[in-house]
């Protein structure tokens, strides 16, 4: 079965173009010209991912995503024209995973909606398994003994490098902006050391290694991605 | 106490002594001496306060010549010849300067006290300069004023920093007789300006300089001096010079209030352009993107190997970047023709047109959303003299605009009617079902330009298009008005329909 995609945007002309290339890209794409009618046929068809505009006329793109957590985990990638990123970033601390900038290519989006319906599945996945253990991709991270396997091999993470991919892994797919990371693994304390992410995520990278099927992607400005290149679990 | 009033004080005491003395003459042997001295005290007391202690010094010696000449015997000599009239003489002069030292004591208690009295008016005043919301100008003349009226000077003159790079010390403000060029350079300091004031002034603070009888006083609040006051008049006292610092120093503050408030007024206009800027940025970002990004789209999915498109999505997509590029370019050419409104540059191409042909034109550019318009023309065609071009952009702006606000399933409606007040004005109302708009959303979606500020759910776009129509309008010495329709909103545009400036006029808007 194909993923049911809701696109939300207020501009006929680009609804129209995304009907055809989803549905061209394999995808049941459906549209809806306002927040309202957008709300409501997610509720109606809950779709897969939901691609949504931040500057709708009648609700705040942002408050979109709010009420749509309310009730549902659907990964949200939100289309921003505005090329200011606090929006961007309010959006993903309301809930949103990922974000795209008009004007964009179809492959880029289809490359973003790729990662977020993997994410979901995933998700559903990682919910049957005993707690105390997350997984993304060729990442298996036991939290209760504080250990991480990279296809099987350990390892050697120091506790805040541990809690740091904890975090990424746990939203695996998902754009962390820097705020939810330092809150979540330094604390309120320090949510202006973005200096440390730098340091951390610059660490990590260097011990997960190239091209081993999971990389961490950097938003400029943003947060941080943690994206499942190949499915192979091991 | 000045000479002229110590002259004046002993002729008193002279003429009071003289014609007391003609008056008792004749009935001096019917008077015992103590009566006399007595009324000798009169003219002791008028000459004292008068003339002061020295004039009564004077009218006690008159007066004790003409007791001792006139009425004491053996009259009309010096001599004294009972030992009871040495008494008299002697009690006589010892209360006399007693009286006389008394009354000028008073006089001078009485004189001091109503000059602290205009001083503390004169403060008052000053005072009151911190209260008023005055301009700097006002201000000025008033400084100068009060400070000549003060110290009885004969000119003041107020000099402050000149605006720019180039420094130096302007007059703002003088009162009184015209200063000389001679007489300016003497007050200002070498080098002309504060700078090296501060460095070279033997006085930092409030301190006066004194140069013959031209003065300078350094308006400073906290150590850094402000501008300097200009005097020239008689040299003050010592207690006047502390009067005239106590109000360099409400001076120095009301002038720095003063400059205060114009550096608040010129932050605040610098903000609000900034924040124009930012506004027109965001929105044409957004008037911009948005065809660009179903151009981009389109293209990209067209280009996009793993997208099976059918013949007829090829042709759509095709042709739906064809008519975003028509939109992208009337954005460009509207933000085109709008700078040029604002810089002064643009010549209406102004030509017989009838409303119906400027409301077809804009069904034409609408595209398939004409179908959501409804319109309402006179039977009687109305024509005006216009620019084609800027007048569809306006009214397509406004009903575009209108149709993004109204439910897909409610038509907007465009009416054109002769104003009924009349005066040769056409009406173009845009009325749309949408949820209507706040006032205060209203005026800023007009306003957009000025001022920039955004409601959180107000669309970029919408506030450059109504600008837009704002200024084309304008252009053509119409106007735009934004009204609640309950529901809904209406936008009305008001022409005249021939203009007053006349063919090919050259307009330019502010």
């Amino acid at each position: 079965m194909s993923a049911r995609i809701l696109v939300v945007d207020d501009d006929p002309a680009l609804l129209r173009v995304m009907k055809i290339a989803l549905t061209a890209l394999g995808y049941d794409a459906r549209t809806a010209q306002t927040g309202h009618s957008g709300l409501d046929d997610a509720a109606l068809h809950p779709p897969d991912a939901v691609v949504l505009d931040l500057g709708l006329p009648d609700i705040d793109g942002v408050e979109i995503c709010r009420r749509l957590r309310e009730w549902s985990d659907v990964p949200i990638i939100v289309l921003s024209a505005d090329a200011t990123e606090d929006r961007k970033i309010e959006a993903l601390d309301a809930g949103a995973d990922d974000y795209v900038t008009k004007p964009f290519s179809m492959a880029e989006l289809q490359a973003r909606l790729r990662v977020a319906l993997r994410r979901r599945e995933g998700r559903g996945e990682s919910e049957d398994k005993a707690s105390g253990e997350i997984d993304a991709g060729p990442l298996r991270m036991d939290l209760a003994h504080h250990e991480a396997f990279l296809h099987g091999s350990p390892l050697e993470l120091t506790r805040r490098e541990f809690s740091f991919l904890a975090f990424l892994c746990r939203n695996e797919g998902k754009v962390c902006t820097q705020r939810m990371i330092l809150e979540a693994v330094w604390g309120r304390g320090y949510l202006n050391e973005t200096n440390y992410l730098r340091e951390y995520a610059y660490r990590l990278r260097r011990k997960l290694g190239d091209d081993r099927g999971l990389v961490l992607h950097t938003r400029p400005g943003i947060g941080y991605q943690l994206v499942v290149t190949s499915h192979d679990e091991s | 106490m000045t000479h002229r009033r110590r002259l004046v004080g002993g002729a008193v005491a002279i003429l009071a002594t003289a014609l007391l003395t003609a008056v008792m003459l004749p009935f001096r042997s019917h008077l015992d001496i103590a009566s006399v001295a007595l009324v000798f005290v009169v003219p002791v007391v008028l000459g004292a306060a008068v003339g002061g202690f020295v004039s009564g010094l004077a009218a006690v010696s008159i007066g004790f010549l003409a007791y001792d000449f006139f009425f004491i015997p053996p009259y009309l000599t010096l001599n004294v010849s009972r030992a009871g009239e040495w008494v008299a003489l002697a009690v006589y002069v010892v209360v006399m300067l007693l009286v006389s030292r008394v009354v000028d004591l008073l006089w001078r208690t009485e004189a001091r006290s109503q000059q602290g009295q205009r001083d503390t008016a004169h403060l008052f005043e000053m005072s009151q300069l911190f209260v008023g919301e005055r301009p700097s100008g006002q201000l000025f003349e008033i400084v100068v004023e009060t400070v000549r009226d003060a110290f009885d000077l004969s000119a003041v003159v107020l000099l402050l920093p000149r605006e720019g790079p180039s420094g130096g010390l302007e007059v703002v403000a003088h009162s009184g007789r015209p200063v000389t060029p001679a007489e300016l350079a003497q007050l200002t300091p070498a080098g002309g300006s504060l700078a090296t004031l501060r460095t070279s002034a033997p006085l930092v603070s409030n301190g006066l300089q004194v140069t013959e009888h031209l003065q300078t006083i350094v308006l400073a609040v906290q150590e850094r001096p402000l501008g300097l006051l200009g005097i020239i008049g008689p040299p003050l006292p010592r207690h006047r010079r502390e009067l005239l610092t106590a109000l360099a120093n409400h001076v120095s503050l009301s002038l720095e209030r003063a400059m205060l408030r114009d550096q608040a007024l010129k932050v605040q206009l610098l903000e609000q352009i900034d924040r124009h800027r930012r506004y027109l940025f965001s929105a044409v970002s957004h008037d911009l993107r948005t065809p660009l990004a179903s151009i981009k789209a389109s293209a990209s999915a067209l280009l996009n190997p793993s997208a099976s498109l059918s013949d007829a999505d090829r042709a759509e997509l095709a042709s739906l970047i064809e008519a975003q590029s028509d939109r992208l370019s009337r954005v460009v050419s509207n933000l085109l023709d709008m700078t040029r409104i604002q810089a002064g540059t643009l010549v209406l191409d102004r030509r017989s047109l009838s409303v119906e042909e400027i409301v077809d034109a804009v069904l034409d550019a609408l595209g398939p959303a004409a179908e959501r318009v409804k319109t309402v023309l006179p039977s009687e065609p109305i024509v005006m003299k216009a620019d084609r071009t800027l007048l569809v952009e306006a009214l397509f702006n406004l009903a575009e605009n209108a149709l993004r606000y109204s439910p897909a399933s409610v038509p907007i409606e465009i009416t054109a009617e002769l104003s009924p007040l009349g005066g040769g004005v056409v009406s173009l109302t845009v009325s749309d079902r949408g949820p209507g708009m706040p006032p205060e959303q209203r005026a800023r979606l007009t306003r957009g330009f000025e001022d920039g500020i955004r409601a959180p759910n107000v669309r970029a776009g919408s506030g450059l298009g109504l600008s837009i129509a704002r200024a084309f309008l304008e252009a053509h010495g119409g106007s735009l008005r934004i009204e609640d329709a309950e529901p809904g909103t209406r936008a009305i545009a008001e022409l005249p329909l021939v203009s007053e400036s006349g063919e090919d006029a050259a307009v330019s808007v502010r």
